[in-house]
């Protein structure tokens, strides 16, 4: 943790402080050989790199966003956007930095904005460490973008919680050590009161992890499904207030935009140094490919995608450390830096002809990991309805 | 135009274009008679963040701040008492 946190500490005026800004996240770069270590075959079979996360955890990345007391860097939005763009840019595996990003928004968020003393100090050391990895379940078999149709239930029982249901396309469930699970808590209330957000333990009699699924990309990123069978939960591990799960998700889902949209920033700027370094070298009918319009404007293209971007995600970084809904804002930085980040990886490999499309140049996984982008944390189109909405149509 | 009156002309141009801004009582429960929903509720913050010029932490997105026009004008001057604090 050494290598970033010095400098954190330091922190108050880092917003301010282009040096320590500096500091911290050119601190990152020595780290780039362990996030980097075999990752295209890991990519290729599916298997989620142990050591390059044990990598994340010793450079401080699992504790960026909890607080110092638990050995976390404490850091505010903006700090931990730029840091995680920084990882985007080093870190070739796109898996990895999606497993941070949810780790920190899944568990480490939530426990600390709204998680009560105990449930803090029992989990969020493990989270900041990395030993214990973070993972939440909102999504069912029936219910995805229509996210408040969810059945999972939990009943409460004298000092305990009972949940039962399923859950599916968890990310890190398999690698996971504790889970947000989000159920409803009240049959006879809607979205707003009737669902809450409960911690619970990987281990705990009932819950049962699904066999690791396979994925177009980001498949260094492990994903489950999980099945809740009348699982016993301390009444202690609600996150927050009993029906308050809709306004726990909300702010969750401003931090997973920041964070997971933060990681591909910085693939999306390593993305584009790359394709002008090649556009200036490939020499075809005698020059420069970049020579070529068609070549030159697609990079102008993806330049102004990316800086696009970054405005997106510094207002929903503001919004995040202003406490205000930015709603609307969260919404449209979703929307444009996921379909951006796909623009962008297809046109990578446009530039780069067959070269770009073989597996070798680790070019075309960016593209397998970016599609993603499109659906989780709220398809495009749920982004454009909300969008809409808050337009007032 | 009164805060109560700004109050009123959005939630019924938003939520209730079938009601009068004045006829609106002002205990009426909006979530429970379904005049605003979940995504009403983000859209009503949105609303008073800007035009009050106030912050709604992410605490605050709880039904019951919103349930009535009562409601929703204590929460304002909650805002407003304590930023001129
Ligand atoms: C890589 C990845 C990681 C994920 N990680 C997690 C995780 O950690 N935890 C978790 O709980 N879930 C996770 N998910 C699940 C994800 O949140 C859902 O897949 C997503 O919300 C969409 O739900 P769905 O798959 O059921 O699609 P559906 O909701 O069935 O949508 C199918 C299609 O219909 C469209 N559609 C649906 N409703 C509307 C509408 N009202 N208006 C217009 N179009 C509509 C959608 O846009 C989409 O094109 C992950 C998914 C992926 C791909």
């Amino acid at each position: 943790m050494a290598a970033i946190a010095s400098a954190a500490h330091r922190d108050a005026a880092f917003e301010t402080e282009p040096d320590l800004a500096a500091e911290l996240t050119d601190g990152l770069d020595r780290w780039a050989d362990a996030f980097n270590r075999g990752w295209a075959e890991d990519d290729w079979s599916g298997r989620f790199g142990e050591e390059r996360w044990r990598a994340l955890c010793a450079a401080g990345l699992t504790g960026l966003v909890s607080g110092t007391a638990f050995g976390g860097l404490g850091l505010s939005a903006h700090q931990t956007a730029r840091i995680l763009e920084r990882l985007g840019t080093i870190c070739h595996d796109g898996g990895l930095g999606f497993t941070l990003a949810s780790h920190l928004c899944s568990t480490c968020i939530p426990i600390e904005r709204f998680g009560s003393s105990p449930l803090k100090a029992r989990y969020l050391h493990g989270l900041a460490t990395g030993t214990i990895v973070g993972a939440h379940a909102i999504t069912e078999p029936d219910s995805g973008s229509d996210a408040f149709a969810m059945r999972t239930r939990m009943l409460r029982d004298g000092d305990d919680y009972v949940v039962s249901g399923e859950k599916c396309f968890v990310s890190n469930a398999p690698i996971a050590g504790l889970f947000v699970i989000y159920a409803r808590s009240d049959p006879d209330k809607g979205a707003l009161g009737g669902f809450s957000a409960l911690a619970v333990e990987r281990d705990t009699p009932g819950l049962s992890v699904g066999r690791s699924v396979r994925k177009m990309g980001l498949r260094t990123a492990p994903t489950a499904d999980l099945h809740l069978d009348d699982v016993r939960v301390p009444a202690a591990n609600l996150i927050g207030r009993e029906g308050q799960g809709y306004s726990i998700l909300d702010y969750v889902m401003k931090w997973e935009v920041l964070s997971v949209f933060a990681v591909q920033l910085g693939e999306m700027r390593r993305r584009l140094t790359t394709a002008i370094a090649y556009a200036r070298e490939r020499q075809q009918f005698g020059v420069a490919i970049g020579s070529f319009q068609a070549v030159s404007h697609r990079i102008a293209d993806m330049h102004i995608r990316i800086e696009s971007a970054a405005n997106w995600l510094a207002r929903v970084a503001a919004a995040v450390a202003g406490g205000g809904g930015a709603s609307l804002e969260t919404a449209a930085a979703k929307l444009f830096i996921s379909e951006a980040n796909v623009a962008t990886a297809l046109d990578a490999i446009r530039i780069h002809g067959g070269a770009g499309y073989m597996s070798e140049t680790g070019i075309e996984a960016g593209l397998r990991d970016a599609v993603g982008g499109l659906i989780y944390s709220g398809t495009s189109d749920i982004q454009r309805n909300r969008i809409a909405a808050m337009l007032g149509l | 135009m009164t805060q109560s009156a700004t109050l009123r002309d959005f939630i019924c141009a938003e939520f209730a274009p079938d009601l009068k801004p004045g006829e609106l009582p002002a205990d009426l429960d909006l979530i429970d008679s379904g005049i605003i929903d979940s995504l009403g509720v983000l859209k009503l913050v949105a609303f008073l963040e800007g035009r009050f010029d106030i912050a709604i932490a992410p605490e605050e997105l709880d039904a019951d701040l919103y349930r009535t026009i009562d409601s929703i004008e204590a929460l304002i001057a909650g805002k407003r008492i304590g930023s001129a604090a």
